[in-house]
């Protein structure tokens, strides 16, 4: 397989992986650890399978200012990177639990009603996507 | 007519209304050259929009990318993790991952 970025963990990240790899490892008492395993394996494979080697994918980026950022969404973890093709480097930011499915109900009422503008056009967020942004109708 | 933030009337020139009978001049060969959006009326009224699923796929994607933005904003830890990791890759504090691996390995048989 072809590796056309290097990977850098940046020191949150590199933290984020060794509390996974803690967990995947089996414990004094035996106790099952296979679903920290399977969490751990899918980490290690998006970081040699996709990471490494196709790693700037615009449905990956981050909406309006922060679309410098990545998250590959593994279902179970998200992966937050930042992928400089001009380098050839991956910097991985954070590893985390994905939060899918977040209650967006209060942001809308805040947009709704003119409080987060500021916040919005710092982000380059049109007000509009937000206020549409329905998570039924497009998580499906 | 939509207005700009100045208050200009703005022409989106990708956007062209039609009438219903438009829908019977459409076939494979005039839908796989559209480049407007359609916007089908009916006495003045708008009915229906046509766009190329390549652009729909787009829209599609971008409100994805919105929404997985402000799920990230609105979970105070995500956020406070990915401004941690920015600033550390700004104040290099970065390893290569082959370097991380090594270590958590050499931990593990150590022990």
């Amino acid at each position: 397989m072809a590796t056309n970025y290097r990977i850098e963990l940046a020191a949150t990240a590199e933290r984020d992986y060794q509390t996974f790899y803690a967990k995947a490892q089996p414990d004094a008492d035996g106790k099952d650890t296979a679903y920290f395993v399977s969490v751990f394996q899918l980490i290690e494979n998006a970081l040699d399978e996709t990471l490494s080697v196709s790693p700037i994918k615009k449905a990956r980026a981050l909406a309006g200012s922060l679309s410098f950022v990545y998250r590959l969404n593994l279902g179970l973890v998200s992966i937050y990177y930042m992928a400089y093709a001009d380098q050839g480097i991956t910097y991985v930011l954070h590893i985390g639990p994905s939060q899918d499915g977040a209650d967006l109900t209060s942001l809308r009422q805040a947009v709704a009603k003119g409080e987060a503008e500021e916040v919005l056009e710092g982000l380059g967020i049109e007000k509009s996507l937000v206020l549409e942004t329905d998570q039924q109708d497009w998580t499906n | 007519m939509p207005e700009t933030r100045d208050g200009m009337p703005y022409i989106d020139p990708n956007v062209q209304f039609v009438s219903v009978s438009k829908l019977r001049t459409l076939n494979a060969s005039n839908l796989h050259d559209l480049d407007k959006t359609l916007v089908i009326q009916s006495e003045d009224q708008p009915l229906a929009v046509i766009v190329r699923y390549e652009q729909f796929l787009e829209m599609q994607n971008e409100r994805e990318r919105v929404r997985t933005t402000l799920e990230m904003l609105i979970n105070n830890e995500e956020f406070t993790a990915l401004l941690a990791g920015m600033q550390d890759v700004l104040s290099k504090k970065t390893k290569p991952l082959s370097a991380v691996r090594a270590e958590v390995r050499k931990r593990k048989t150590s022990r």
